[in-house]
């Protein structure tokens, strides 16, 4: 495991050769240009990265927009993003956009690495 | 528009509006708004409903047009025995859950169209029932309104029926300027009473909160907007999970504070026994009158926050001026 970009608010590690992007607790107006900083670093080189909402208390529409929008570069790179989401304000928002449908979502970190049991798979 | 005169995506800009003197021109206007049909219809029983609605819905398979009924679920139980067989070929929704809170209604229309792309759609929608509030029909009112203005020029047929044995004359009267038509008899007719395209009167000031009721300040923290409505839900009797929706609406609303606004926003939150109601209040003015209302691209840069805001609350009631606009957020104690 390397750590990369520690102390940010978005914290970027490489696990097995997969970057994952930790974000804090809360995702919003006041740090969605560092989420989508923190992603675009991730995905450089890599064309899976895991999004790790896990700790994510509170998700706003802007840092779903960031999310959306890393999804898309990644398919366009024929890559990949997976997501890491388990509290219940973020799958929520989740459901209700929509978004929740257009990647895979898991309940855990060790989940999404394995590509294990996702709460949820996209319909293409 | 679609060569093929289905529902196009892009379509007509909705937010052009046409301009219509009220009370005359209803004819004028209605060729304005062409293909759309909106019509309401006046009934008294329950026979009247099955056999009017029946043969709305009937024509619509008839001409291959995707079909939607969003009524209670007493009167869709009419509608579904007057259909028989052809019941199962018509998309059948709960509007007292769809659209339990008015600011939904539009865009549960508008995402029915749209995954029907290339089709003409027909739609019933029922938008109030008895028990609705008066807070609650003044944003019935916009919603029909809005109606005329997010599919003119689509080929859409939306049906409305209102109960004239049970609602008020206000109620009915309201209904009658927003319909550019009516529905009587299985014949349509121009509404002399239609009171035009252009957006009226539904932005006056609201009642004022409460007196003593707490209020946060904000700016830069929508953080600080978040918290306070989750304490002050709390405090009021409101619980998960509908503390986390009424989080999740406050706070998309105050970020919109700090990213279109100059100044400060106030929260407020009170209890009315049987419901929690937050107000969030800027100096903005949201000029896009369907703004929150359509279903936005996912990828779209803006306009997620609103239409997030109307799906999570019971109801959202709005007011929008130059002097600055104010949400009351409605989350039931009980479901």
């Amino acid at each position: 495991m390397v750590i990369v970009m520690a102390g940010q608010p978005f914290e970027m590690r490489i696990v097995g050769g997969i970057p994952v992007v930790s974000a804090p607790e809360e995702i919003d107006i006041s740090n969605a240009a560092e989420f989508r900083s923190a992603l675009q670093s991730a995905a450089a080189g890599h064309p899976m990265i895991v999004a790790d909402l896990g700790s994510t208390e509170y998700c706003d529409s802007s840092g779903l927009n960031v999310l959306v929008r890393a999804l898309r570069r990644a398919q366009e790179h024929g890559g990949e993003l997976r997501l890491v989401a388990s509290t219940s304000a973020v799958l929520r928002i989740l459901n209700v956009t929509g978004v929740g449908k257009m990647l895979k979502v898991y309940a855990s970190l060790e989940d999404a690495l394995a590509d294990r049991a996702p709460t949820f798979v996209p319909t293409p | 528009m679609d060569p093929r005169g289905g529902f196009s995506r892009r379509g007509a800009d909705p937010r052009i509006a046409v301009q219509e003197t009220g009370g005359r021109g209803a004819a004028k206007a209605s060729a304005a708004l062409a293909p759309l049909a909106h019509m309401a219809l006046f009934y008294r029983t329950a026979s009247q409903y099955a056999q009017e609605v029946g043969r709305f819905v009937r024509a619509g398979l008839a001409a291959d047009e995707a079909v939607m009924v969003a009524v209670p679920k007493p009167r869709a139980l009419l509608v579904r025995e007057e259909l028989g067989a052809y019941a199962s070929d018509v998309a059948f929704a709960d509007i007292m859950a769809v659209g339990r809170n008015p600011g939904r209604i539009l865009s549960a229309m508008y995402a029915f169209a749209q995954a029907r792309a290339g089709q003409a759609v027909r739609y019933v929608g029922e938008p109030g029932w008895r028990s609705r509030t008066v807070a609650e029909w003044h944003e019935v009112a916009r919603h029909e309104a809005l109606v005329n203005v997010a599919f003119a020029g689509q080929p859409v047929k939306a049906l409305c029926p209102y109960d004239a044995a049970a609602l008020a004359p206000a109620i009915l009267a309201e209904a009658g300027r927003s319909h550019p038509a009516l529905l009587q008899t299985g014949r349509v007719r121009e509404n002399g009473s239609f009171a035009g395209v252009e957006m009226r009167e539904y932005d006056e000031p609201l009642p004022d909160p409460p007196a003593d009721t707490a209020v946060l300040l904000y700016r830069d923290e929508p953080g600080s907007a978040r918290n306070f409505a989750r304490d002050r839900a709390k405090a009021e009797g409101l619980r998960e999970p509908r503390i986390t929706d009424l989080v999740i609406a406050v706070g998309e609303l105050a970020a919109n504070t700090l990213r279109h606004t100059d100044g400060t926003g106030s929260v407020r939150v009170w209890g009315t026994g049987t419901e929690v109601i937050c107000e969030v209040r800027d100096g903005g003015h949201i000029g896009d009158v369907l703004a929150g209302r359509l279903w936005p691209a996912a990828d779209a840069g803006r306009g997620h926050g609103l239409w997030v805001v109307q799906q999570v609350c019971d109801l959202v009631e709005m007011r929008t001026n130059a002097s600055g606009t104010t949400f009351r957020l409605h989350m039931r104690l009980r479901a």
